[in-house]
């Protein structure tokens, strides 16, 4: 692993009686894509705001690339990229203007400078739509523009909170290959979403956070392989007797069985061949069924182990 | 740089409100020379004898004299001495011109200590020809029957004397009274107090305001650009964009009346309004900090534009405006403008100036010079206070 790109030590912020962050500890090294996964208000628009020096906070110690990040520290914003959660841009100028408003923030050479803004206009896909000021474009395009706005001057660490928020499935694949593109190409990324698939489907590494602490942190696979559940297979069938249920229970590796509104799930830590041996026990007592799935465990079970909830609301 | 010159980028989305209040300057403008022009026909009006009506409280030689004198010239209406009564007249166009002779009016004429007014009182229409001139031949009255008083003469010949005197100048008085009153930069610079907030506020709030977008703001200053730069950018363009809106006025006032213009008085009506153009930024500015979409800004600048210039006497004279109203009226800085503009519309050259003029002038400049700091330290607090919030 690569060094230490953001480290951030006992971080408390506090608004007035709500403790966003509570003793938050973060250590995020070069060429990671970073994921900080939680649900609603869970504190990750905090956490990146503080790391950025855009709030104020109680306590604790802040460092990008080894130094200290105070609001003043120009030089090592010049190699940070910010796509925020909520849109910024100026309705008023087109997305070209845009995004070379937000590039010039950074480039003063003109050229150089021309060249970063077709290229992230190019990166995002919206050459065809130059021209056009924000309010003429989809919720989609828009959060192209956004990302466009924050990532031209080809800085070195960024950070994109929920850039995929209200897209489209298709636009979502697009900006989420992107995110992979500009990590390829030497960027270290900071994302935080609460939508696990995309953090699964991107992230080197994960940090699942709530209340504003952090509950848990690894890979994809590390983080599934904390908890007890390896398989959950879901059954649909009319009419289950209760001695069928309390069968199934007794099965090798079964650890719950739930039964409700006609679906029966299993849950399973370990062993193999699961589904085989739980279809032919029903077919021993002779009861039919309908449509049958084995789900993998995902980050919210381990999310609902952990907490006790659900991740999504 | 960057801030710098995309502010003039977002400026030219709101340009909008610039065109529409320049259009309604210049149709306010237009109709206002027209109504002037009107009323001072001189066929029409050497003939026609004004309405006045007169109360005299004093009941002196010299005050039954100066009755008698303007009931010659002109029909005396009577009315009630009540404020409300007279500005029902005047509205209906039943008086033109209402004088209030007070008590000791005589003493005070004849002591040494002259006050420029004599301690009149009246109510016209701003600007408007009749009272000009009826207000002429008042004065004239007067400077002549004082100065047969200096010299010695009693008040019966004072009289006589008076009246001989100034049946000769009557005619001059008529023709000069009409050539000078019809004053163009005097009405220009009149709605150009209600013209200029609005155009200022409704051009330069709404740039301040994309620029204070919480979103924009934090975007911006996660970047290299400092906060301190960032304002910085944003109030130099903003004085930019005033200064530019101030000059293409007063270009337009020298197309408009360009002799009248070239004079010492212009120049202090040109820096009048340029007081006047610093201060509406700073009113931009201030309101800017707290209002946060269009339609608000919208009804602000419209309501303060309008209200101000109303309780100010842009568009009705001070003298219909009742005491109560124009004490209060000092606490808008288009009182101390208007203050200016008034005194400025009374001569033609600067060396008639008074020493009462003069204080006029500094305490106007000066106090609108001190509401703008007011402004825009209020602006500055609020928008701090925002902050750490
Ligand atoms: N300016 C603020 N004043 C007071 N409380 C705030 C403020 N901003 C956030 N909070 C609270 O702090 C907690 C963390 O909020 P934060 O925005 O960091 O969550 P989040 O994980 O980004 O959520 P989301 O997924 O909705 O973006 C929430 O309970 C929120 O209500
Ligand atoms: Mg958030």
């Amino acid at each position: 692993m690569g060094a230490s790109v953001i480290t951030v030590e006992n971080l408390v912020k506090r608004y007035k009686e709500l403790i966003a962050l509570d003793h938050f500890n973060l250590d995020i090294k070069e060429g990671e894509i970073f994921g900080l996964l939680g649900p609603n208000g869970s504190g990750k628009t905090t956490t990146m705001n503080c790391i950025l020096s855009l709030l104020k906070y109680d306590k604790g110690v802040i460092k990008i690339f080894g130094k200290e990040m105070k609001p003043d520290s120009y030089e090592l914003k010049k190699d940070i990229g910010v796509v925020m959660q909520n849109v910024a841009v100026f309705d008023e100028l087109t997305v070209y203007e845009n995004v070379d408003y937000f590039c010039g923030l950074y480039i003063k050479d003109k050229a150089t400078r021309k060249q970063y803004v077709e290229e992230a206009i190019q990166f995002v896909d919206l050459e065809k739509f130059k021209k056009f000021y924000p309010k003429k474009l989809s919720g989609g395009l828009l959060r192209r523009l956004n990302i466009a706005c924050g990532i031209a001057h080809k800085p070195k660490l960024i950070f994109l909170d929920e850039p995929t928020v209200a897209v489209d499935p298709q636009s979502r694949n697009n900006i989420l290959e992107g995110i992979v593109k500009l990590n390829k190409n030497g960027a270290t990324i900071v994302y935080t979403s609460h939508y696990m698939e995309e953090v699964e489907q991107i992230c080197t590494r994960i940090m699942i956070m709530d209340k504003g602490k952090n509950i848990t942190q690894g890979t994809a696979a590390e983080l599934k392989k904390m908890i007890r559940n390896t398989e959950t297979i879901h059954i649909e069938i009319l009419n289950l007797p209760d001695s069928v249920i309390e069968k199934i229970k007794e099965l090798t590796h079964v650890y719950k069985v739930e039964y409700a509104e006609n679906l029966l799930k299993v849950f399973y830590n370990g062993g193999k061949h699961n589904l085989i041996k739980v279809l032919d026990l029903l077919s021993k007592e002779d009861l039919s069924f309908g449509r049958v799935y084995s789900e993998l465990p995902t980050l919210n079970d381990v999310f609902l182990e952990i907490t006790g909830k659900e991740l999504r609301d | 740089m960057q801030v710098f010159k995309t502010y003039f980028k977002v400026s030219k989305k709101h340009l909008g409100a610039f065109f529409i209040y320049t259009t309604i300057f210049i149709v306010l403008l237009s109709v206002f020379v027209a109504q002037r022009k009107e009323e001072s026909d001189p066929a029409a009006f050497q003939s026609s004898k004004i309405k006045v009506s007169i109360f005299d409280h004093d009941q002196s030689d010299l005050s039954t004299s100066l009755v008698s004198f303007i009931s010659e010239n002109h029909n005396i209406v009577k009315i009630d001495e009540d404020l409300k009564s007279i500005r029902d007249k005047m509205y209906i166009r039943d008086v033109e011109y209402v004088l209030i002779i007070p008590e000791g009016f005589e003493k005070k004429l004849t002591s040494t200590d002259i006050d420029p007014s004599y301690g009149l009182e009246a109510y016209k229409f701003p600007g408007s020809v009749s009272a000009t001139f009826i207000q002429s031949q008042i004065n004239s009255f007067l400077n002549i029957y004082s100065s047969y008083t200096i010299l010695g003469y009693d008040a019966n010949t004072a009289n006589e004397k008076t009246l001989e005197t100034l049946s000769l100048e009557t005619e001059a008085n008529v023709s000069a009274a009409l050539e000078e009153k019809i004053s163009v930069p005097h009405i220009y610079y009149t709605i150009i107090c209600y013209i200029l907030v609005s155009v200022i506020v409704m051009c330069i709030a709404p740039i301040i305001i994309v620029f204070n977008k919480e979103e924009l703001k934090n975007r911006t200053n996660l970047s290299c650009v400092s906060q301190v730069k960032r304002n910085l950018s944003i109030a130099a363009a903003s004085l930019i964009f005033t200064l530019l809106i101030f000059l293409l006025f007063t270009v337009i006032s020298f197309f408009m009346a360009g002799n009248e213009m070239k004079t010492g008085i212009g120049a202090l009506r040109i820096l009048n309004t340029f007081v006047n153009s610093i201060v509406c930024l700073s009113f931009a500015f201030m309101i800017a900090t707290f209002v946060t979409n269009e339609n608000q800004l919208t009804f602000i600048a419209n309501f303060f534009g309008l209200a101000s210039s109303f309780l100010c006497g842009v568009f009705v004279g001070r003298e219909f405006l009742g005491k109560a109203v124009v004490n209060f009226s000092k606490i808008l800085p288009a009182y101390w403008y208007m203050d200016v503009e008034i005194a400025l519309s009374k001569y033609n050259n600067i060396s008639q100036f008074t020493e009462s003029t003069t204080r006029t002038l500094t305490y106007g400049y000066v106090i609108q010079i001190l509401f703008a700091i007011v402004m825009f330290s209020v602006g500055m607090v609020i928008s701090k206070s925002r902050k750490s919030a």
